[in-house]
């Protein structure tokens, strides 16, 4: 069990290294698309890319950002709480979260194979087949969904692990 | 269907899923499934995947990445000092003395970065040790920078207001434009609140010693590298050479050009500013996700528009519309932090708005004041977060601290509905 935890704690980081060399793929993409139009290169479409790149970036990430306790909830009534009731709340937080993660998932996923089998293209100008950037969104739903669901074993059976009473980990940032 | 009972369906949804402790965005995602199962016989599963794939793929949003990594470099260089040295040495005459350096160097780094917690933690870093050895009143120091570091959601460039500008499409770099004034006018009067308390108490802090005008020279040189990058994002923009997302990469490469400069770049700063980015970006993301959805399942209810036709049927005058909705916004902000209730609101406000004839422009530098106030009044007030952090007061001595910048921001917002120029002048000017 702890080995499997392991080896999926990676895969989230995993995600998050890509998302990060996609962010800097996305600053990259924006510079170049400044020059290009000051010296009048061709960069059609790199805008629509750049979403793309932004869209894959948030994906992949989504698993390392909650496993890492990066998103934000409201905790105001929950820290009222100790012991049982505590428990049997995040129990519900983590179900919660855990089915829209994964209907999230299969409706990405889905959404990816419509299409490619009706070969839809984008509509700006790139023209791209659309499932190739929805390909790597959809894999960023199931790797969140895969997370949600793995924090929501370890809260049922290993809670205290990562009891809130006892660690506040890194906590959600702030903007 | 009945619009009361419906919208008594989605606010106790809603409030029942945040107050259960669920993610916001998991909270926000449930609540549009549930109504949109309630009220509309749409298939849900694909409506949602279509409104999450079109909303995170938009170019307008990849300003957001951008601006957030460039704070993350940001914070990790110098600057703190940086600003410190540069801006107290033209602050130590003033009634209230180096105070000031509190909100003058919370409006400059609030001008490179869009974060409101990020402005309080740079600024404080520096100032908060400097101004105790100095023997200031606690009590200022921390409530002066409560209220100036909030200045970092309202002097562009600011995240919160990208995220209203995409949520209500509105221009990025219009609503950029129309903040800068008031941003700046308010900042003056943070610093008048200052000047008003230093005469009034002259001797609660040891006096500057004076220092050569070759000095002052030197302090100023110390800056030019953060005006320069001003220049590069704010300037990009008002000068109409950059879209907001070009100026946000501009800013990327001019951060680390200037945390080359400083030789604080090193590699373990780079991956950490890239790690932390991409943190508080997906964290942000998935709020949007579920408000984009939430908007939609709205709209499927009628809800906004019932809303809309009764704000038109009321008539209220904009002070009476202005005054509810500051108050509900502040009661909100008491319980959620900032860009969620921005994406929370503004499904239903935005109609409503628009109906009682607000410019949007305005409303969104309105919005940004009134989310800064939700930042520093309690139990949930982030800019406190970071101060208990950084000062180890508990909450309800800092948020006391706070109450003079909070009625000062109040005094703001009448001003900005007495003189609503302040913000549409701008950017009715670079047009």
């Amino acid at each position: 069990m702890a080995y499997v935890s392991r080896f999926l704690d990676r895969l989230y980081l995993l995600g998050a290294w890509i998302a990060g060399a996609l962010l800097i793929l996305l600053c990259l993409l924006v510079l170049y698309s400044i020059v290009a139009r000051l010296v009048g290169w061709f960069a059609g479409g790199a805008s629509d890319v750049a979403g793309y790149v932004m869209a894959t970036s948030s994906f992949m990430a989504l698993a390392y950002t909650f496993r890492s306790q990066g998103h934000i909830r409201v905790m105001i009534l929950s820290q009222r709480f100790s012991g049982m009731k505590r428990r049997l709340m995040e129990i519900w937080a983590h179900v919660a979260i855990a089915a829209v993660s994964s209907f999230l998932a299969f409706y990405m996923v889905r959404l990816m194979l419509d299409s490619l089998e009706f070969g839809e293209r984008s509509e700006g100008a790139d023209a791209i087949l659309l499932w190739i950037p929805q390909t790597p969104v959809a894999i960023g739903s199931i790797l969140f969904a895969l997370s949600t669901i793995h924090v929501l074993l370890i809260v049922m059976f290993n809670y205290s692990s990562i009891d809130p009473e006892q660690t506040e980990g890194g906590g959600p940032q702030e903007v | 269907m009945n619009e009361v009972l419906s919208i008594a369906i989605f606010l106790f949804a809603l409030f029942f899923l945040l107050g259960t402790s669920v993610w916001v965005g998991a909270s926000l995602l449930l609540t549009a499934m549930l109504g949109m199962y309630l009220f509309t016989s749409a298939p849900i599963g694909d409506a949602l995947a279509l409104t999450v794939w079109g909303s995170q793929s938009s170019w307008t949003l990849t300003a957001l990445p951008l601006f957030v990594w460039m704070g993350e470099i940001l914070y990790r260089t110098n600057l703190s000092e940086t600003l410190f040295r540069g801006i107290a040495p033209f602050m130590r005459r003033l009634p209230g003395s180096l105070l000031h350096v509190n909100v003058g160097a919370s409006a400059v780094f609030a001008a490179i970065s869009g974060s409101s917690a990020a402005t309080v933690a740079t600024v404080g870093k520096m100032a908060i040790p400097e101004l105790r050895k100095r023997g200031y009143p606690e009590k200022q120091i921390v409530g002066s920078l409560a209220g100036a570091g909030t200045l970092g959601l309202l002097i562009p460039p600011s995240i919160s207001m990208i995220i209203y500008g995409v949520t209500v499409n509105e221009s990025i770099a219009q609503l950029f434009m129309a903040a800068m004034i008031p941003g700046v006018s308010l900042a003056l009067l943070f610093m008048g609140y200052i000047i008003f308390w230093g005469m009034r108490n002259p001797s609660a802090f040891e006096p500057e010693p004076s220092i050569s005008l070759g000095e002052k020279l030197k302090a100023f040189l110390g800056l030019l590298p953060v005006v320069a990058l001003i220049l590069a994002v704010i300037g990009s923009i008002y000068g109409g050479i950059a879209t907001a997302t070009e100026a946000a990469a501009l800013g990327v490469l001019g951060s680390f050009v200037l945390a080359a400069f400083q030789r604080t770049l090193t590699f373990e700063s780079f991956v950490e500013s890239v790690i932390g980015a991409v943190r508080t970006n997906t964290m942000i993301m998935f709020i949007l996700m579920g408000s984009g959805f939430l908007s939609l399942a709205m709209g499927f209810t009628g809800i906004p528009k019932a809303l809309a036709e009764g704000i038109s049927l009321w008539d209220p005058s904009p002070m009476v519309l202005i005054l509810t909705l500051t108050f509900f916004y502040i009661i909100l902000g008491c319980f959620l932090d900032g860009i969620s209730s921005i994406v929370l609101t503004m499904a239903v406000i935005e109609p409503m708005v628009r109906a009682a004839g607000f410019d949007m422009l305005w409303f969104g530098v309105y919005l940004m004041i009134v989310v800064e106030m939700a930042q520093i009044t309690p139990p949930i007030g982030f800019n406190l977060f970071v101060l208990q952090g950084m000062t180890g007061h508990d909450i309800g001595f800092i948020a006391k601290s706070a109450i003079p910048s909070f009625l000062v921001m109040c005094l703001f917002i009448g001003v900005l509905v007495a003189f609503p120029d302040l913000a549409l002048w701008l950017p009715g000017v670079l047009k």
